[in-house]
């Protein structure tokens, strides 16, 4: 009997994050346009929005106060953003005329790249198919990205709120205005402390969800206005950078080992090692989170990869500085939602799925969705419209569909979902799409939820951490800069007595550690108790998409990226 | 090169972190000079002379009777100027480190604290200190004289050199500003053992203890050797004892003599809490648990099995 | 006092309620010791007449907890430092001090200063209306010729004490090892406590 992780749904219901706005008047906060999210998408669309309110004082002076919010659950802006990463920069050409590209928070062009496939011992140069060419791109660390749109944004007139929880919709009349903070200083059992203090609602009159990956209040939009027919998929990346001795040449990204091809492991991925300049080297493993053995974990298997001898190489004498994990969604165009608005707002960025799997690429496209949904927010509010009026931010989605972002996702879309059926079947399906720029295959692949993906208990281990190439998990997590407070309230929301496979599944899959086997629940000895240690959490959203739930802990809490 | 070393009292005592600083003074140097500063203290320089001091000077005045910085300041300064002293010494504690500040301000004279060690180099006296969370070791000097120094509490330990010191009154005045804060009660109560962040032995537990219950070890072990309980942040979570006692990244960081860790991984977590303690004694049943890749002395047996006995032994030793 | 990213701090500060920020920033500053930030610092007091000046407990950087005091002689003030509790009134103050032996009640006139240690509260969290009101509250940045210093007072050349150099601290790692369950470990336990003067 096959045993999936769907099978035991966590104690969470979508509702309990929509709320009416409850503050008396003159304690709420009014804003012009709420972005949640101060990610790429989120700061290009405050960006985007002082640019159109420098030239337009008049609409501006009519938003209050505070015309342009953006809301941020980390310490600052890049400390909760991960990625490889490779970055194509038509975006910030868009958003910036006339910058140079030496002025934009770039480490370096990306000079020569390579491709290779993997196995135990050797590596195996492969030619790169034309959607990873990444001939004018450059590498760059997305949290110094994030720090650098910050600066642009507050520079610009836009007002950052960082270490702010967006823990609740605000839907009045069946329209969205605005959010609900979440409350600080409360006890594990959800006490309030000596110095707590509650969240607040900010009323808006646009809304923006950028929250990306497994954003909280974008998966609480989608289901409360019926957004998404189709599931997401996703991938969870784990990511270290390391000073290292000699420059690397080259973006590298691999294939193979040490992911098993055989179709019933279902592991797709592979990993990516870029050069950060000349003293630093970023490199990930990057795995969908449909594979099939419970005891596969991405943290070990990137301590794995680091032990062959190709890597090893690169990572000579060197040191980690620093690790980080997030997830990706994989399903692209395949799973975006029905429509990206809804009454009072919009999704932008990782949060709507606008990811090229193949390319490696979201952050032009987020940074691209951002704009756009500040041109459509402006489009309603300068003639003094409301953004809930049938149609008013319609234009939003139109915008999405005639711009290079949909018509990327489109030519991939059946790309990723091809690997569903294994390695080699998977890379003739891709291949055949990619050589007919998507016309081939004729049908649309489906997507099957993670979480549904039956789950066996096999027999990966990982090679002890010798503590100078390889790490356990709790030494990641103190690189995170994660120090989160111990008697906080635990966010993450999964049943705590499932069947074993279950259990072993979140154990390995999750790369800090939170979940651990309690004793036996069953006198069968087949469904056991979980163990929860949510102030290790690194927020990557993974139990999200194997069967629990990830709500934002208190503002500020979690891993503070600086380089990742 | 003539050296002067604060000796700090408490009821009729001299401090023993003092005393250990005025002997680590007197290895390092003949011209070794120790002030006592309250009032009726003269009946200690005898004891201070013993322990190194070749010269007690003693400033006995009623104002210098509270144990308020200020007034100590003006007098040390005076001190300092009038007989020319290259190094400044002092054991450190909630006093002598504002009358330490305050005495290189009113000299604009370079202060070193959190010493560990003191030593000569060429003649010129070099410190270390541990810095970064105790995770590195930083060698520390002065550009000029004089030279003070704030050692770290308990570094050094006390030895009677037997000899007899010359005692000498020193002027006592105190400026207006220093006479403004008053004492209007003092603190005169040792705590109920010592809290862990001032204890010399602490004797931590883990999950490996198995049980709540189970902490009974602990509390008999530390007692038995006059040190604090402390705990893991596992053990705090699951409510085994209160997180007033947490070792490690989300709690205190400590640094005893000496260290206990019973049934105690050691990740890293813990390890930032504790990594300046003097020697690390670690007890666990799992011979790879990463604690014994920082202890000084590695124990791979049963906590329920060694901690007891080595309680009994230690009192015996002890001759409770 | 602190170099620009020192800014992020006072806007925290403004956040939670104070409500003006002055940042002591100069690239002359950069190295300085006590004895140069003090004397920096006081300038930069002394501008600003304040009733009560508080300082925390220690400095992120250098664990040092000595800073108050030095600033406190320079402006001549009244000092009292590790304060669990502090009371404001009637041109007095009237502190609890926590020391190794206790508690001592001091009681000083304002003008003056006052460290908290970390006893004294569970810092507060600032309310959205305060991060969101930090932005329009004053801040005012000073430079060393603004406070009437100059190089010679400051950084490296204002300093008294400097750093040689870092260096890993001695190597732990079982040095020694017992493999042993029982009476045999507890009694070379004890041996090896008493061969270092630890028992």
């Amino acid at each position: 009997m096959s045993v999936r992780p769907a099978d035991f749904p966590p104690p969470f219901d979508p509702a309990e994050f929509v709320a009416e706005p409850s503050d008396p008047p003159d304690e709420r906060i009014d804003v012009g346009v709420l972005v949640v999210g101060g990610g790429p998408a989120g700061l290009s669309a405050a960006i985007r929005l002082n640019q159109l309110l420098e030239e337009s004082p008049a609409v501006r002076d009519r938003l209050g106060e505070i015309p342009v919010a953006v809301v941020e659950k980390g310490r600052a802006p890049g400390a909760h953003l991960l990625s490889g990463a490779v970055v194509n920069p038509r975006a910030f050409r868009q958003l910036f005329p006339g910058m140079q590209s030496e002025d934009m928070p770039f480490r370096s062009r990306v000079e020569r790249e390579g491709l290779y496939y993997l196995t135990a011992k050797r590596s195996i140069r492969l030619p790169a198919p034309p959607p990873m060419w990444n001939h004018g791109n450059f590498v760059a660390s997305i949290s110094e990205i994030g720090a650098w749109l910050g600066e642009r944004a507050e520079e610009g007139g836009a007002t950052l709120v960082p270490e702010t929880a967006a823990r609740k919709l605000l839907v009045s009349g069946g329209r969205v205005v605005g959010i609900r903070t979440g409350d600080r200083g409360r006890g594990r059992n959800g006490e309030e402390l000596p110095n707590f203090e509650p969240g607040s609602d900010i009323t808006a009159r646009v809304t923006i969800l950028a929250e990306g990956t497994q954003g909280h209040l974008t998966g609480v939009a989608l289901d409360r206005f019926g957004l998404q027919s189709r599931p997401q998929v996703w991938a969870l990346g784990v990511k270290e950078v390391w000073e290292v001795r000699k420059p690397l040449d080259r973006v590298i990204h691999t294939m193979g080992w040490p992911l098993r091809g055989a179709k019933k492991f279902r592991e797709f991925g592979g990993s990516f090692i870029y050069p950060l300049g000349e003293e630093h080297v970023a490199l990930g493993m990057v795995v969908g989170l449909d594979y099939a053995d419970a005891t596969l974990s991405v943290h070990d298997l990137l301590q794995e990869l680091k032990l062959h001898p190709f890597v090893r190489a690169i990572l000579d004498g060197g040191k980690r500085v620093a690790w980080g994990a997030k997830t990706i969604p994989e399903g692209g165009f395949l799973a975006l939602p029905d429509r990206f608005h809804f009454p009072g707002g919009m999704i932008a960025g990782d949060g709507a799925g606008l990811v090229n799997v193949p390319a490696l690429k979201g952050i032009h496209y987020a940074m691209r969705s951002g704009m756009l949904a500040a041109e459509s927010a402006f489009e309603v509010l300068a003639p003094g419209r409301t953004a809930w009026e049938p149609g008013a931010l319609e234009s939003y989605d139109q915008a999405l569909k005639e711009s290079y972002v949909w018509r990327d996702l489109e030519r991939v879309r059946n790309m990723r979902p091809a690997f569903q059926y294994g390695f080699t079947r998977g890379a003739m399906l891709a291949g055949m799409a990619l050589n007919t720029l998507g016309k081939l295959p004729p049908r649309d692949l489906k997507l099957e939820p993670d979480a549904q993906v039956p789950v066996f208990v096999g027999d990966h281990s990982a090679p002890a951490p010798d503590g100078q190439l390889t790490f356990d998990k709790l030494s990641s997590v103190y690189l995170s800069g994660n120090k989160t407070r111990d008697d906080a309230p635990s966010h993450l929301r999964v049943d705590r007595k499932v069947r074993r496979e279950v259990a072993e599944t979140w154990v390995h899959m999750c790369p800090a550690q939170v979940y651990e086997l309690g004793g036996e629940a069953s006198p069968a000895g087949n469904v056991v108790d979980v163990e929860v240690t949510a102030s290790n959490c690194v927020q990557c959203g993974a139990i999200t998409a194997k069967g629990g739930r990830l709500t934002p802990p208190e503002g500020g809490d979690g891993p503070e990226y600086r380089l990742m | 090169m003539p050296t002067l070393v604060y000796v700090e009292h408490h009821e009729g005592e001299p401090v023993k972190g003092s005393l250990g600083v005025l002997g680590k003074a007197a290895q390092l140097g003949d011209d070794v000079a120790a002030v006592l500063l309250g009032s009726g203290v003269e009946n200690m320089a005898e004891t201070v002379g013993r322990h190194g001091a070749s010269r007690v000077l003693v400033a006995d005045d009623p104002a210098l009777e509270t144990p308020l910085p200020q007034p100590r300041v003006d007098v040390l300064a005076k001190l300092v100027e009038s007989e020319g002293f290259d190094n400044v010494l002092f054991g450190a504690s909630v006093l002598a480190a504002d009358v330490a500040a305050g005495l290189a301000a009113r000299l604009d004279a370079g202060l070193n604290w959190d010493l560990v060690d003191l030593e000569l180099q060429d003649g010129k006296l070099v410190g270390k200190r541990p810095a970064l969370g105790d995770s590195v070791i930083a060698e520390v000097g002065w550009k000029s004289e004089p030279r003070l120094a704030l050692v770290r509490s308990g570094t050094f330990e006390p030895s009677e050199s037997g000899g007899s010191a010359e005692v000498a009154k020193v002027p006592v005045e105190i400026q207006d500003f220093s006479k403004q804060a008053v004492m209007v009660e003092q603190a005169h109560e040792e705590s109920q053992g010592p809290s862990i962040e001032d204890a010399d032995v602490i004797v931590a537990g883990g999950r490996g203890l198995g049980q709540a219950e189970n902490f009974s070890l602990v509390e008999d072990l530390a007692k038995a050797l006059g040190g604090a309980v402390a705990a893991t942040r596992a053990v705090v979570d699951a409510g085994w004892y209160p997180y007033a006692t947490q070792v490690g990244q989300t709690g205190k960081t400590v640094s005893p003599k000496l260290y206990i860790a019973c049934g105690i991984s050691g990740a890293i977590q813990h390890k930032v809490g504790m990594q300046g303690s003097g020697t690390v004694v670690a007890i666990n049943k799992d011979p790879n648990a990463p604690i014994f890749e920082y202890s000084d002395l590695a124990v791979v047996g049963d906590v329920h099995e060694i901690v007891p006995k080595l309680t009994q032994l230690v009192k015996e030793r002890k001759g409770s | 006092m602190g170099p620009e990213r020192a800014a992020d701090s006072l806007r925290k500060a403004l956040a939670i309620g104070a409500d003006r920020a002055v940042h002591v920033s100069d690239e002359g500053l950069a190295g300085s010791d006590l004895v140069a930030t003090s004397k920096a610092l006081a300038k930069a007091l002394e501008r600003e007449g304040a009733d009560v000046v508080l300082f925390g407990q220690q400095a992120g950087d250098s664990d040092g907890a000595v800073l108050w005091a030095a600033v406190a002689d320079r402006l001549q003030l009244p000092v009292v430092s590790q304060a669990a509790s502090l009371e404001v009134g009637d041109g007095k103050v009237k502190v609890k001090r926590q020391t190794e032996y206790g508690y001592d009640v001091i009681e000083a006139p304002t003008p003056c200063v006052i460290a908290v240690s970390d006893a004294i509260n569970e810092p507060r969290y600032p309310s959205l209306k305060g991060i969101m009101g930090a932005k329009k509250k004053p801040r005012e940045t000073v430079a060393l010729s603004d406070l009437g210093l100059g190089p010679d007072d400051a950084g490296e050349a204002g300093s008294r004490t400097e750093v040689h150099g870092l260096s890993e601290p001695p190597a732990r790692g079982s040095s020694e090892r017992i493999e042993d369950d029982g009476p045999a470990a507890a009694e070379k336990i004890v041996e090896y406590l008493s061969t270092h003067k630890l028992l």
